[in-house]
């Protein structure tokens, strides 16, 4: 993985649906801190910074690249190394309140949900409340909602013979998460990121 | 596919834009009429939402873990020394 990461420097969204585990996942982001914290580091330190804030920020960078590389929002650069550099510059600036003198026009500031990334609530009543349908249900929804798999990618990671059986059940699915919603009557607020 | 299926299909390409424009006109029509359907359509909304959050967890849990272990495991003391000298140059 951190090979692929390295060579290629332009991870793209087929790639990301090769990432299916918690430990491939660790590792693609072990890969990625190799390759771009140092240089995050050492401008993190120029500007005044300490080595909690440079992790605290490079690991809010890794997921605003991450939302972006599965989106397919990230531009066509040769080097994404900079890319992910630019968005943890950009946090750090807007951090500490202060603007570049000169900035690079290649950086990205288009995080429109950046301020979300600190979402306070427990984890724990996010998991009780979407259990109810189930983990394979579950994983199946974060697959194509939040990490926008095909369905025919969906189809054959959770083992249905045909995309329309994983189109069915996928809505199967989606449809219990949405029943406890309607169920347990949550508020607007609930959701607010 | 069941009709309740389908309505839930139906909800999702009115929520994401996907309809043709007649459906997104009928669904707009539907709505006005029916509180039923609004409810189901906020759920909905609310379901996606919860979907999101959920998968953003999982990234935040994987990236502190490899943060973890670049700072915490002896395989990887090279790169933790290496980001420690930067921090010690003053």
């Amino acid at each position: 993985m951190k090979a692929l990461i390295l060579k290629n420097q332009q991870n793209t969204p087929d790639m990301m649906n090769d990432i299916h585990s918690q430990a491939e996942r660790e590792h693609f982001f072990i890969g990625l801190y190799e390759c771009a914290f140092p240089q995050v580091a050492t401008f993190i330190f120029k500007n005044g910074g300490t080595l909690e804030e440079a992790r605290d920020v490079f690991q809010d960078s890794l997921l605003i690249y991450y939302e972006k590389t599965i989106s397919q929002q990230l531009p066509e650069l040769s080097n994404q190394k900079a890319y992910l550099l630019g968005i943890a510059k950009n946090l750090w600036y807007r951090k500490t309140g202060r603007s570049p003198i000169c900035q690079d026009l290649t950086e990205p500031t288009d995080y429109a949900d950046q301020d979300a990334l600190h979402c306070q609530n427990d984890p724990t009543d996010l998991l009780a409340f979407l259990e109810v349908a189930g983990q394979k249900c579950l994983e199946m929804l974060k697959s194509f909602y939040y990490e926008r798999s095909s369905l025919q990618a969906l189809a054959q990671s959770f083992g249905f013979a045909s995309v329309r059986s994983a189109t069915v059940q996928k809505y199967k699915c989606l449809e219990k998460v949405r029943d406890e919603v309607k169920q347990k009557s949550l508020t607007y607020e609930d959701f607010t990121y | 596919m069941r009709t309740s299926l389908i309505e839930i299909q139906k909800i999702e390409r009115y929520l994401q834009h996907t309809a043709s424009a007649e459906d997104m006109l009928l669904m707009e029509a539907r709505l006005l009429t029916n509180p039923d359907l609004r409810d189901d359509v906020e759920a909905q909304r609310k379901a996606y939402r919860l979907i999101h959050r959920y998968g953003r967890q999982q990234v935040k849990q994987a990236i502190a873990a490899a943060d973890r272990q670049l700072f915490s495991q002896k395989k990887h003391l090279g790169f933790r020394q290496r980001i420690l000298n930067i921090f010690h140059k003053k």
